[in-house]
This record gives structure tokens, sequence and C-alpha cells, in this order.
């Protein structure tokens, strides 16, 4: 009887029975995790270890969290200093990728407005990086093609299928480069008002003029200062990234400037590419009725 | 109300080290070795540690070396891993995160 219940356990080892652990790649965006996705196919399972409701630049891991992200076959990084705890604890160096090591000279570096002074250094503001590279669809790009190399080389038995369907990803990428391009040639020589920083990578990218305004989200601006900045820049639009309060939205609106939320997506894999689809839906819609 | 605090936190750039704590942690030996300095390499000098075993409970707390590196035994109930919070008098704080494998340990053994 003993025999037959081994008999009954090996068997099915031998047999392969026992599924082996899927390849699991981790992503540390949303905008990541989307294009690695697709790229994956089903080839791999792709995580974004990042809970709801939690900021991917700000989140701590837990170390049960970096124990499974450490295992994972391949780890993808955005670069440009998202993701703290990427270093704040030992990841594989074999298996991890800067998606944007090869772009790092179009980094944007920007001075932080905040100065101040302690211990022996005397005053000083800080500087630091524009983190949203992704808005950049070319750059983005870029980081798809990272993201195929790293996978075809980690699982080079699919090299076809990888190879394939990155191929679509960079039509998808190349759609809203060509969209964005447009619209940038459109609003060429008329000024932006930009209400949160953010939008670095894609104003510079499609040759955007903004005004930076640095609004806190949620609040509405100051009639005055509105004003001043209509009769100084004569601006047509306003970019948000999250849809702006309605107070906001009229006060825009009686001065005949269009609002546009542009959302980064940087926690959404879910819905990275219909996002993005939408922010340009809705500037294309913004632009066709200036 | 979630987008609003995510997007909250990336409008800004990340800083770069310009003069910020950073903590380093490995193993040796059956210790922890605790590196605090600032970025400009100057070592931090007064301030704690604290080693959080997995469950964020604090096993130990022990001051900042002068020399900005601070060796401390592995304490019972790390079996699950240890997260590396350092806090300087001044008001700095950095943390690294030390999984079973980097302590040379089975996770949950």
């Amino acid at each position: 009887m003993r025999l037959i219940l081994s008999l009954l356990f090996v068997i099915p080892l031998l047999a392969g029975g026992v599924a082996a652990e899927p390849a699991r790649i981790t992503a540390v965006t949303g905008p990541l995790a989307a294009i690695a996705g697709d790229i994956a196919g089903d080839v791999a399972q792709v995580d974004y270890p990042v809970p709801p409701e939690t900021d991917p630049a700000l989140w701590r891991p837990a170390v049960a969290d970096v124990t499974r992200i450490q295992e994972s076959d391949l780890i993808l990084l955005n670069g440009a200093g998202l993701s703290a705890w990427t270093a704040k604890t030992s990841l594989p160096r074999s298996r991890t990728v800067d998606t944007s090591r090869q772009f790092k000279d179009a980094l944007i570096e920007t001075e932080m407005a905040v100065t101040h002074s302690h211990g022996t250094e005397g005053e000083h503001s800080h500087t630091g990086t524009a983190p949203q590279v992704w808005m950049d669809f070319s750059l983005a790009a870029l980081q798809a093609e990272a993201i195929a190399t790293a996978l075809k080389r980690a699982f080079p038995q699919e090299q076809a299928g990888l190879a394939q369907r990155a191929e679509t990803v960079q039509d998808r990428l190349a759609v809203f480069h060509t969209r964005a391009t447009t619209l940038g040639t459109i609003l060429q020589g008329k000024t932006v008002l930009v209400a949160h920083p953010g939008l670095e990578y894609f104003l510079r990218a499609y040759g955007i003029t903004p005004q930076q305004l640095g609004w806190t989200p949620g609040t509405a601006p100051d009639p005055l200062e509105l004003d001043d900045l209509v009769t100084e820049f004569n601006p047509v639009l306003i970019f948000w990234q999250i849809e702006p309060t309605a107070a906001a939205r009229e006060a825009m609106q009686t001065r005949g400037i269009v609002s546009v939320v542009l959302d980064p997506a940087a926690d959404d894999p879910d819905a990275y590419w219909s996002i993005m689809d939408s922010n340009l839906n809705a500037l294309e819609a913004a632009v066709a009725n200036m | 109300m979630k987008r609003i605090a995510v997007c909250l936190a990336l409008l800004s750039a990340v800083p770069a080290l310009a003069h910020q704590l950073v903590v380093y942690a490995y193993a040796d030996a059956g210790e922890v070795v605790v590196e605090a300095r600032f970025s400009n390499g100057n070592p931090a000098k007064q301030g704690e540690i604290r080693l959080l075993n997995a469950e964020a409970l604090v096993l130990v707390k022990a001051p900042l070396e002068d020399d900005g590196e601070t060796r401390l035994a592995v304490p019972d109930g790390a079996d699950g891993g240890l997260t590396v919070e350092v806090e300087t008098d001044a008001g700095h704080s950095d943390y690294w995160i030390l999984t079973p494998a980097d302590l040379g340990l089975e996770a949950g053994g």
C-alpha cells in the first residue's frame, strides 16, 4: 500500500506533473510593466510590485517584497531617479536593466526650489532629474527596445515571438509620437500653461513652449495671478496631470484658456496605452477647437 | 483620489544626491555592517540606527559610530530579513533592506 502511494506521488513528477514556476519579470512603473507585458506575451509574467494607490516614486517595499523582486528573472528599472527604493537594496546586477541607460544624456535636470541650510554645508538648493521619460514617445521607444533586448537575452528560444511583439509595440509608440509631433507643430509659437511639473519630456520632445506654474493640484488658481498670466503670455492651453477642480477649469474657460489633462500614468500598467491615447485625444480635440 | 495622491508626489523632479544621507548595509561574519555617509563623502556621526524585522518591529537601536561605519550583531528574529534605518540628529534619514539571502539566511528558517 505504501509503495502504491509513493508511486502515486512519483509518477506525476516523472511525467512533469509539477508545473514549473513561470518566468517572472518585475517592472517598477506602470508604463514599463505595460510595455514589458505586451512584448513578453506568454513568455513571462510581468509583476508591477507597487500596491494600488501608492506612488511608485515613493514606495518603500517590505523585506518580503524585495525578496520576491530579487528572485525575478528580469528587473526593469525606469532610471532617471524614479523608484528610490531600487538604490536601497541589492538587486542582481545581471538581471537588472536600467531602461533609460542608453539615453542618460537626454535626461532633464531640474533645479528644485528648496533652499535650506544645515550642518557645515551652508545654504544650498537641490537639483533633480525629471523622471517621466516615457512621456517623450521616442524615449519610450528606446525603453521598449531595451526591454526587448533584455527579454531576447533572457529567453533566447523565444526570439521570434518577442521580436514580433516588440515591433508591434514600436509601431504603437510611433503612432503616438507622430500624433504628438503633429500637435507640437500646431502649437508652435503659442504659450501653454503647465500647472505642475512632470511633463518636461513631453514639452521638450514636441517643441511646446511652456509657462511652468508649479500649482498645487486640487486648488483653484488665484484670479489676479491668472489675469497677469493672460496679459503677459496670452496662453491658449493649460496642461494638468489630473482633472482640475471645477472652479479651476471654469476660471480658465472664462479667460479663453482650454484645459487639457495629460496624465503620465506612472502607476497604472493596465491602462497605460488607453491613458496615453486619451491624453492625445484630449489635446487633439482642444487644438481642433482653437 | 488615488490619482491625486500619486500625482502629487510625481509632480516634482526626483532629487539628486546633492548632500543626502546614503545608507548601505551588508552582512559580514554574523554582523550587520552599516555605512552611513552623506553623498559628499562625509560620515554621518550623530544619529541612531534601527534594525527592524520583516514585520517592521524594531529589534535593535544603536548609536552611529563617528567614522560612519557601525557593526551590530545580527539580532535574533532577523530570519525574515532586516530593514536598516538610520536617522541623524539633523533629521536626515535613509534605509537599506537586507533580505534573508543578503544575510546568508534561509527565508523563514
